[in-house]
């Protein structure tokens, strides 16, 4: 039960997207498309889940003073390494993430999740953390993606929906996404509220 | 000072491990990389012989006897203060005239735009066939990084020698507006701005990479 608890709290609860607001840089700048931000969001989930292990492995070894470099190196490693890796076999998904996949290492939700729950915890528990954050995080990129891919361009995963006199440009370019953000960030803390006070009724 | 000896030796003992795991991973994928982007390239030499209708004009045949007899040693030869021109310069002789393929590099938004071009030799000059832009990388997705899609980059080419005189520039920098693609592209210019709104250095690394082997080939090549 509890494992399980670890693992959903990202999806909805501790959603770090909507509700914690992590990692706005890639999440506004790669879901103008479904397809990018699920690209981008298991990108980010591998290197979660891997450099929590790693952390929560390492954990008693590292000196307090010291914690803060030794995880950006863990980090970076794993990024650097998924680079390559996606270089060599996802080739065309490399070339539209192209910056943003190096970036990894200064998303905030990967250090704040090494800080705040790998550091703390064991490893199983670090890996379930890692996992349903960056599943999490994955879902709130590709509804983002999904949304403005449908206003703005009429597809969904490149699916055709709609004709193009029915785009609203304007949502693939930033102040769409921030106003499709704003507007799903809207929605959590709407649903967060009503759970709330029917867990009060009861 | 103990301790900043101490912790610099830890420190240096977790880049160690990390160091060690990079190189794994890099000898592992060096060789699948240099695979891929290999394929890529032909792909993209390929690309550029084709016409409008999907046609070859040099046969495909034709373009891999070339493409292995050419040495494969990317180097800068040739720079404009804009735009970088690569070796190598692939040559082939078509119903059209001889036609150039080559590569050259600009400055974009986030980092070097990579183009590969197709150039006619006409009496009049060079014509540009068509390009294929294969590294945006360092684009920003969603805007810069459109420059992917063909329809985008067809914005750029077929165009005549007649209007390649002072080179190609994107409808922004040529001060127009109200006129149609091919309209634009007959006094060389590639519109782009309808359908890349907010992105303007992108697509003027792309005009800005041409032009680097327009003069590479008005200099070099009799």
């Amino acid at each position: 039960m509890n494992s399980l608890k670890e693992f959903t709290k990202g999806f909805l609860r501790e959603n770090p997207t909507y509700v914690q607001v992590l990692g706005m840089c890639p999440t506004l700048a790669v879901t103008t498309s479904a397809f990018n931000g699920l690209g981008m969001g298991l990108a980010a989930t591998s290197v979660l889940a891997l450099s929590n292990v790693v952390i929560s492995i390492i954990r008693k070894s590292v000196p307090k003073n010291l914690r803060i470099p030794i995880f950006i190196t863990v980090i970076a490693t794993f990024v650097t390494i998924l680079d390559l890796l996606m270089h060599a076999f996802t080739y065309d998904l490399w070339k539209t993430l192209g910056l943003f996949i190096p970036l990894i290492v200064v998303n905030c939700i990967i250090m704040g999740r090494a800080e705040a729950f790998a550091s703390k915890n064991g490893v199983w528990a670090a890996f379930l953390d890692g996992l349903g954050i960056g599943l999490g995080f994955t879902g709130s990129l590709v509804l983002l993606g999904t949304v403005r891919e449908l206003l703005g361009n009429g597809t969904v995963f490149g699916l055709e929906l709609w004709g193009k006199a029915f785009n609203i440009f304007v949502m693939i370019l930033p102040p769409g996404g921030y106003m499709t953000l704003g507007l799903l960030a809207a929605l959590f803390a709407f649903i967060g509220l009503k759970r709330k006070q029917r867990g009060e009724q009861k | 000072m103990k301790e900043y000896i101490r912790n610099g030796f830890i420190l240096l003992i977790y880049c160690l491990a990390a160091g060690f795991a990079l190189g794994l991973v890099y000898t592992i994928t060096k060789e699948r990389i240099a695979i891929t982007e290999l394929g890529k390239k032909f792909e993209a030499i390929e690309a550029v012989l084709k016409d409008e209708s999907g046609k070859y004009i040099v046969s495909l045949e034709n373009i891999r006897t070339v493409v292995s007899q050419v040495k494969d040693e990317t180097k800068q030869i040739f720079e404009d203060g804009k735009g970088k021109v690569y070796s190598p310069v692939y040559q082939f002789n078509s119903e059209l005239g001889p036609v150039y393929v080559l590569s050259a590099s600009a400055i974009g938004y986030g980092g070097t735009v990579l183009v590969v071009a197709s150039f006619v030799k006409k009496s009049d000059g060079f014509m540009l066939f068509s390009i294929r832009v294969t590294d945006y990388s360092q684009e920003t997705p969603g805007l810069g990084a459109k420059i992917g899609e063909e329809d985008i980059q067809k914005r750029f080419y077929p165009i005549e020698p007649s209007a390649l005189q002072n080179g190609i520039h994107v409808d922004k920098d040529a001060n127009v507006s109200g006129l149609s693609v091919e309209e634009a592209k007959a006094k060389g210019i590639a519109k782009v701005s309808d359908v890349m709104t907010g992105a303007t250095i992108t697509p003027r690394a792309v005009a800005n990479a041409i032009n680097a082997m327009l003069s590479y080939l008005r200099s070099g090549v009799k």
